[in-house]
């Protein structure tokens, strides 16, 4: 049997972890909140445990963490959303002002 | 799982401006943010009813989605037709029935640039021109004097070269409002659309006679005049618009 690493053992601990807090609680209120305090991680974590709930077919945890992601791209601006995902522009000036103009007017935040 | 697929999972929870925010973000972000597959679930959310047709009722559900979500406020005005060297403007005005002024004016003398009025104006005048209102002036050179007493009347036409045709824009109007603060006495009257603008009404042609501020209570000194479109045009490209839409026969 493959060993696993220890990041993995992390990732695997962190979805026992929340699998276990759901199965024996049933208020949604103390989930709720328990969840709150459980997606305080890090980004790659984050995304971990994405995949990993993506491979366990964990559809609750799966649907939780990808709400997480969108409410931290939710009403921010493109450089913002780079900042928190750690994501490198790589759009020349031109094509980053072409998708600007596409979106403008219609889509900008006000 | 790869990244690109985490992505796909995440982005059909955003409402359209925060994936518009996702396309700006890289290209990567951008190829999978233009699936149209996302945005046709905003616009089936948006609009119900399309979902009984098999396909977008734009090009794209995107294209939709960007063009209805929102009222746009700010309608581009396209470029303008005509340009001020098409035209010219017949302008003549009467003072009870003898003809005091008579002249054709070419566009580019009345397109708003640089004209210095004569010193001697007054503050609230000069103030006046100066400002950023769309205004078409032209210096009448001799001055004329009008006498108040009697009935100043003025009518304008305008031609245009492209196509030998003209329309009117001021038709017969009396210059029955004298405006003391600024030294204006001023005429309208309403424009007529070309029947291919049907419900286009009540928007006026405003003509200016501009006076010296000599003092007299019962001649005016007139030195220029002025031409606007002010209820609805207030830029070059605006007034060209409104001359184009004129009933030109």
């Amino acid at each position: 049997m493959r060993s696993i690493s220890r990041w993995m053992r992390r990732i695997l601990a962190k979805v026992i972890e929340f699998c276990m807090k759901h199965a024996e609680s049933l208020d949604p209120e103390e989930l709720d909140a328990w969840d709150d305090d459980f997606f305080k991680m890090d980004n790659s974590t984050l995304f971990d445990i994405i995949k990993a709930a993506n491979y366990l077919d964990i559809k609750s945890l799966l649907d939780l963490t990808c709400k997480t992601v969108a409410n931290m791209i939710k009403g921010k601006s493109p450089e913002e959303i780079r900042r928190i995902f750690n994501i490198k522009n790589d759009f020349t000036p031109e094509e980053e002002q072409e998708v600007r103009m596409e979106n403008q007017c219609a889509l900008e935040h006000e | 799982m790869s990244y690109n697929e985490i992505l796909k999972d995440v982005f059909p929870l955003l409402d359209g401006t925060d994936l518009a925010s996702c396309m700006a973000v890289s290209k990567q972000w951008r190829d999978i943010a233009q699936d149209d597959y996302f945005w046709k679930c905003l616009c089936s959310k948006r609009w119900p009813s399309i979902c009984k047709r098999p396909s977008a009722p734009t090009v794209t559900y995107y294209k939709m989605f960007k063009t209805f979500y929102k009222r746009q406020h700010q309608k581009k005005l396209l470029p303008p037709r005509l340009s001020f060297s098409d035209l010219e403007f017949y302008i003549d005005i009467w003072s009870e029935d003898s003809l005091i002024f008579s002249e054709v004016i070419a566009g580019p003398v009345l397109q708003k640039g640089v004209w210095n009025p004569p010193p001697g104006i007054c503050d609230v005048l000069r103030f006046h021109l100066e400002g950023p209102e769309y205004k078409m002036t032209f210096s009448v050179d001799p001055r004329f004097s009008v006498p108040l007493c009697q009935t100043i009347s003025v009518s304008m036409l305008v031609g245009r070269k492209d196509s030998n045709k003209v329309a009117c824009i001021i038709n017969k109007s009396v210059f029955d409002y004298i405006d003391r603060t600024s030294y204006r006495a001023l005429a309208f009257d309403y424009l007529d659309f070309s029947s291919a603008y049907p419900f286009v009404s009540g928007i006026r042609a405003w003509m200016s006679l501009l006076f010296m501020d000599k003092g007299s209570e019962e001649v005016i000194d007139v030195f220029g005049v002025e031409i606007d479109f002010c209820d609805a045009a207030n830029s070059e490209d605006e007034v060209l618009w409104l001359f184009d839409m004129l009933d030109w026969n």
